[in-house]
């Protein structure tokens, strides 16, 4: 089995989070890096939007704006997504697709790559599944959304966990359309989402960083290392030219 | 006059804005929560259908995907897509 590298926690801006899981997924489709897991947290508490949302109809700026908490757009399509600092971890792979076996069918790989998030939930007594092409629900209610791309047989996956995300915020500053509520069945954000908090489980980030880590080095052949200077370099660009600028943030 | 209509398919909400003037499409931007492979392919589809007259729309959009072998788009399809289009044609979604 192939070596894979754990990219240790990173606090950081969303425009540098996203800037890095792009850095990773380029440096590996140039062969300059292994497979790789990292875990992150957004800080300040951030929005991420899909690639192909629109500011206007998904956000409401305004409140963001109020609250000072930044909006970037993901190169992952998908939904958008409240990253509270105190509440929400999330994690990234970036995995060739010939890697593990079953990474070529999207929805496969969606639940092979997601699949310690489902067993971090076991640990705490929960019992998770997935839904859908790319949720993860524990007593019927979505704990974990999960967005990928894919470039050059390539794939890079990135999603959250959230333990004690302030879901009256996300409700807030997320608009949801009527029509995706009523095709869940639910009629507001609030009786869709849960945490593990809401679910009667407390415990601190630390607790929860180190369930998932553990999780992800019991599925995947982990080995603990760092970004080298390459994908830093790559990184700033990123930073630079598109997830620090409005044209890419709020191109739709 | 702007034009707006939404559709939701089995894994995503996708959704048409036309700015229409004297029955072309002037502008066209497709927003939502769905995933396509390659992500340009949505910029390329939009290209596609500026400047055309709304009637010919639904058929440029079965066009520009029949010769798209390399997309991949999960939980949704083209249907899906004609849908949020006759949405966004149709008067009960016009807005000023």
């Amino acid at each position: 089995m192939v070596e894979m590298r754990f990219i240790p926690l990173i606090v950081a801006r969303p425009e540098v989070q996203m800037a890095i899981d792009e850095a990773v997924m380029i440096a590996r489709i140039e062969e300059k890096v292994e497979d790789t897991v990292r875990l992150y947290v957004f800080k300040p508490s951030s929005i991420t939007i899909g690639r192909f949302q629109s500011v206007e109809y998904d956000v409401d700026l305004e409140k963001c704006k109020k609250l000072g908490i930044p909006v970037v757009r993901r190169i992952t399509g998908g939904g958008s997504v409240f990253h509270d600092q105190y509440g929400e971890i999330t994690y990234s792979a970036v995995i060739g697709e010939d890697s593990y076996k079953g990474l070529k069918n999207v929805e496969e790989s969606y639940r092979t790559i997601a699949s310690p998030l489902v067993e971090a939930l076991r640990e705490v007594g929960l019992n998770g599944g997935f839904s859908g092409l790319n949720d993860i629900i524990a007593n019927g209610k979505k704990i974990s959304g999960s967005a990928q791309t894919r470039r050059k047989g390539v794939i890079l996956q990135h999603g959250t966990f959230m333990y004690a995300t302030r879901v009256d915020i996300l409700a807030s500053v997320l608009k949801v359309s009527q029509k995706k509520l009523q095709d869940k069945g639910v009629r507001s954000i609030w009786e869709r989402v849960t945490t593990l908090e809401r679910e009667g489980i407390k415990l601190s980030r630390d607790e929860v960083y180190n369930i998932l880590r553990d999780k992800f080095f019991e599925k995947f052949p982990l080995e603990e290392g760092k970004l080298t200077d390459y994908e830093l370099e790559l990184a700033e660009e990123l930073l630079e030219e598109k997830y620090g600028r409005e044209e890419w943030n709020f191109q739709r | 006059m702007k034009k707006i209509g939404e559709h939701k398919a089995k894994k995503g909400l996708i959704r048409f804005e036309i700015e229409e003037k004297d029955n072309v499409a002037i502008d066209v931007k497709i927003t939502g929560d769905f995933f396509v492979y390659p992500e340009e392919t949505i910029a390329e589809l939009e290209e596609t259908l500026k400047g055309r007259n709304l009637e010919e729309l639904e058929n440029l959009i079965d066009d520009f995907f029949a010769v798209r072998l390399d997309v991949e788009m999960p939980y949704i399809n083209v249907e899906d897509f004609k849908l949020a289009l006759k949405n966004a044609l149709s008067d009960g979604n016009e807005e000023d």
